[in-house]
């Protein structure tokens, strides 16, 4: 656990002011908004919610979100869904908005992907684990087609291992791959495969963030902070203490999201 | 109302902190703090003022042995703070509740730590799983009588490791603080998805208190300090096994007045310290 960068690091020096990262890009590419069955979402009323949400990215510096509804995962993702068409259509400029789709329904998924994809959302959420659906199953096929087919980002919760997801982003080369839970057995796809990135969404362990570097995917992930499951600190926090230089913070917290939002022709 | 605060300027204690080797090092491979001087390093990186300690060996061998360790390893440093481990009153693992606590107060101790849950293997607690001692009141209610009687604060830890399987009793939490209306209770490091049974417990036990470092929740620290009062809340790290960093920023960035900051950030945990009765 020794230091190996300095203080004078701008991004440490704001946080540890308080002060939000105004200076800084800052995309939170796993980000929720809505209602849980399982516990209690404090300012998330449905009338209020994203108003609160935007009230809270402001206050730690975060310029955009990749969103998708919170209780997706374990009720019916079509009212969902319009919760997010709403925000976008609030804050067009703050949201890039996902639909939310529940593989069980593959008569459904179609429909809602592109009713969705015609009231502004752009990019897929996919969940087999909690939807209690294979990893590899079928019906992804019929979200991965769609991607491919818009360009569009997937943020998948539980992926099939690497060799697997390998030849899924050869195959579906013009979507672009969202590791929902970045781990380490994924480095050597998120190296190879330009259309494959990890979301950092994962207990602030020590040395977590460092081992992005050791490991060559600096480049390669991207901050999710998995808000409003979590406070948005969860994303910053271990990035903005990492003891790893200001260049590679930078990386993390936006520029590695903006050139594979520009990729899919999603940055404005 | 709402300000923008500094780590600095809050002064932070930290509620939750371990030294010594513990048996399963954290899940990231990089989390042990074997010394003082380590521990030192860390709070002056994180900006953290002072922290309450307790010792691997404590937890995992045997109190008294581990409460000894621990004193000799941060002794002469201002900055840190003993909590010790203990246990039930009835074997001859600890003294008598009384000299337990003239004990700790001889030797500067004005905290300690209950770990009724043992998990051989946190991976698979299904089958590892031990009880190491009941905190019901028919094994541990002699000795909250007399940390009552001293107002010692009480840190119940039940090896919550990973948050998204939390591992406390509430229903044993709240049968202690209704028995014990002046003891402190501190609830250390529960897991996510518990907050309705938290708030159930801020709302009836005046005497319960939570430390967050196993609660990310969307904006935890202000919903609580607004509905219950930030006097509630205590900053915990839970170093070595996860970094200080979400905690500290969830309440340097919090949209609450400075005031509020500053008890969650450390005089709530100095205010429990202070009052207690030698």
């Amino acid at each position: 656990m020794k230091s190996t960068t300095k203080i004078e690091d701008p991004i440490l020096q704001t946080v540890k002011k308080g002060l939000p990262l105004s200076d800084e890009l800052v995309v939170d590419s796993h980000m929720h908004l809505g209602l849980y069955n399982q516990y209690y979402v404090p300012f998330s009323e449905h009338v209020d919610a994203v108003h609160q949400l935007i009230r809270h990215m402001d206050r730690l510096g975060i310029d955009k979100g990749c969103i998708w509804s919170m209780g997706g995962q374990t009720a019916d993702v079509v009212p969902l869904n319009d919760l997010i068409i709403d925000a976008v259509e609030k804050y067009p400029d703050r949201f890039i908005g996902y639909t939310f789709v529940n593989l069980n329904y593959p008569e459904v998924m179609v429909d809602e992907l592109e009713r969705c994809f015609d009231l502004g959302l752009r990019g897929i959420k996919l969940i087999p684990a909690y939807h209690a659906y294979p990893a590899d199953g079928e019906n992804l096929h019929i979200a991965y087609e769609f991607a491919n087919q818009h360009s569009l980002p997937m943020h998948i919760h539980n992926l099939p291992e690497s060799e697997a997801l390998d030849k899924l982003a050869e195959k579906y080369d013009k979507a672009v791959f969202q590791i929902g839970h970045y781990n380490r057995s994924y480095n050597e796809v998120m190296k190879q495969r330009q259309n494959v990135c990890g979301i950092l969404t994962e207990q602030p362990h020590p040395g977590f963030i460092e081992r992005l570097v050791e490991d060559d995917v600096i480049d390669k992930a991207l901050i999710g902070s998995d808000c409003v499951y979590f406070d948005a600190a969860f994303g910053i926090g271990p990035i903005a203490y990492a003891r790893i230089s200001y260049e590679d913070k930078r990386k993390l917290l936006g520029l590695n999201a903006k050139r594979i939002l520009e990729r899919c022709g999603l940055w404005r | 109302m709402s300000q923008y605060s500094s780590v600095e300027e809050l002064e932070f204690f930290d509620a939750n902190c371990m030294i010594g080797r513990p048996c399963h090092p954290s899940s990231g491979g990089a989390g042990i703090l074997l010394n003082k001087n380590q521990l030192l390093e860390e709070m002056k990186y994180y900006g953290i003022k002072e922290t309450l300690v307790y010792h691997a060996m404590a937890k995992e061998y045997d109190a008294r042995i581990g409460n000894n360790i621990l004193l000799e390893g941060i002794k002469e440093e201002d900055s840190l703070h003993g909590c010790w481990a203990v246990l039930p009153p009835y074997t001859d693992e600890m003294p008598a509740p009384e000299q337990l606590v003239q004990e700790m107060f001889q030797k500067g101790v004005k905290a300690v730590r209950l770990f009724p849950n043992h998990y051989e293997n946190p991976l698979i607690p299904e089958w590892s799983q031990h009880q190491r001692f009941y905190l019901s009141e028919w094994s541990m209610g002699t000795l909250f009588s007399v940390f009552e009687e001293h107002k010692i604060p009480v840190f119940l830890d039940f090896d919550t490791s990973e948050p998204y399987n939390d591992r406390t009793d509430w229903d044993k939490v709240y049968d202690i603080c209704k028995n014990h209306s002046d003891v402190p209770i501190v609830l250390a490091r529960f897991g996510w998805r518990v907050n309705r049974s938290l708030y159930a417990l801020l709302a009836q036990c005046d005497n319960f208190y939570c430390e967050l470092s196993g609660t990310w929740l969307y904006r935890i620290v202000e919903s609580i300090a607004k509905k219950f009062g930030a006097e509630r809340i205590l900053f915990g790290s839970n170093m070595p096994f996860t970094t200080p960093a979400v905690n500290l920023m969830m309440i340097t960035h919090a949209e609450i007045s400075e005031e509020d900051k500053k008890l969650i950030a450390g005089d709530n945990l100095r205010r429990l310290l202070n009052n207690v009765k030698i």
